[in-house]
């Protein structure tokens, strides 16, 4: 299960959705600039003003990040 | 496993307004062509939320006008790749080298068109506070602003454009200058009068930033007569510049002191068949507008290398 923390104009969360598209890895989109619950669920999991978040394996990683993206895809495929 | 070794006539290094200009020209003059970009296709103009002054377009979103280049880029037959990154490069007069974190790739020529990176707010506090109240991005994090005090550093088109997009969130903004003038554009100036909730602080930085897990407060000085003021506010927005993305490119290619790549209207750099576009060439301005002429101009010379480099194989063939 993956859940992407984005907002509407963000560059880097299209960055980071396009990415995951391109793994072919499914993901839950949770815009916090119009889901305010969304927000709060955010701030609860970072306690952070920054985004894109991304939650994968109970892994918090925040801003787009290759590196540690791949590694949780690969232990989510396993 | 080694890494795949790849062949094309241009490689492209950024894909910013510069190097997706260059990969139209260079897909439309049939050039096997490449644009790899490590951060966002786009560059800096990606998180620019309105666009007002690239002719032909009264007012366009940064990520659509981006949009619309990149399609057309590739649409002409360029391949943008923007999930690789270039670790190391080898430019000579007869070699080139472009090593990536997947594939070794040997093009004929090179645009270095790798753009500049936003420059850090130069306070202590900076990387304590980073994400979560000093931010680099107000596209990503400004709607999380929603009701609360901020500032935006700076006084270009880029620090005004943010403090337009924000004002849609934020209760109060304060943009804070430096200098005694802002930069940005006279109409752009103009129309920061009409917000009324804006308050422009000029002749003014911030030496701290105060909060326990959150920013709090700054502190202000005034550059005129030292005097310090706390501001209270919840979050800054930095927009003051941008720096050269050269380092890679320092062992082979003549930069000046700043870093940015000795290059004139040619776009030649030291190096034959290596050109460097956009922000990253020594230049009086730099504008979208310079970029994209950088592109065109960087792409139809490097066309002509190649030829002249096809020609002078098949001569050698021949012989």
């Amino acid at each position: 299960m993956i859940t992407v923390y984005t907002s509407t104009d963000c560059p880097w969360c299209k960055k980071t959705k396009d990415y995951l598209k391109l793994k072919q890895a499914e993901f839950t989109e949770i815009n916090v600039e119009t889901d305010l619950a969304g927000r709060s669920e955010l701030l609860a999991l970072t306690n952070q003003l920054n985004i894109p978040v991304l939650k994968i394996n109970d892994q918090v990683i925040t801003g787009f990040d290759r590196e540690k993206i791949d590694e949780q895809l690969a232990i989510l495929k396993k | 496993m080694g890494k795949t070794e790849k062949k094309v006539d241009l490689f492209i290094v950024g894909a910013g307004v510069a190097g997706l200009t260059a990969g139209l020209y260079g897909s439309r003059m049939k050039l096997n062509t490449l644009i790899l970009e490590d951060e966002l296709v786009g560059g800096q103009i990606k998180n620019a939320y309105i666009v007002e002054n690239f002719p032909g377009f009264n007012k366009i979103k940064g990520s659509e006008l981006i949009d619309n280049l990149e399609q057309q880029a590739m649409q002409a037959g360029a391949v943008v790749d923007e999930f690789d990154k270039v670790v190391a490069v080898t430019l000579t007069d007869n070699e080139k080298i472009v090593e990536t974190e997947t594939a070794i790739y040997r093009p004929r020529a090179v645009i270095i068109a790798s753009g500049a990176k936003r420059r850090e707010l130069p306070a202590a506090e900076e990387q304590k506070f980073r994400g979560n109240g000093v931010h680099y991005c107000e596209l990503c994090d400004g709607p999380l602003y929603e009701g609360k005090t901020i500032a935006v550093v700076g006084g270009g088109n880029a620090a005004v454009g943010a403090v337009e997009f924000l004002t849609k969130y934020a209760k109060k903004i304060y943009l804070i200058n430096r200098s005694a003038k802002l930069t940005a554009e006279t109409l752009r100036q103009e129309k920061l009068a009409g917000y009324a909730n804006v308050e422009i602080l000029l002749n003014s930085v911030i030496t701290k930033i105060n909060g326990e897990s959150v920013v709090e407060s700054v502190d202000i000085q005034s550059i005129v007569d030292h005097q310090t003021r706390v501001l209270e506010l919840d979050g800054v927005f930095v927009n003051i510049g941008s720096s050269p993305r050269t380092e890679l490119f320092k062992t082979s290619i003549k930069t000046d002191l700043a870093g940015y790549i000795e290059a004139g209207e040619t776009c030649e750099t030291n190096i034959a068949g290596v050109y460097a576009a956009g922000d990253v060439r020594t230049k009086p301005i730099r504008q979208l507008t310079t970029a994209a002429a950088d592109g065109t101009v960087a792409a139809l010379l490097a066309e002509k290398y190649i030829l002249r480099q096809k020609e002078s194989e098949k001569m050698g063939a021949e012989k």
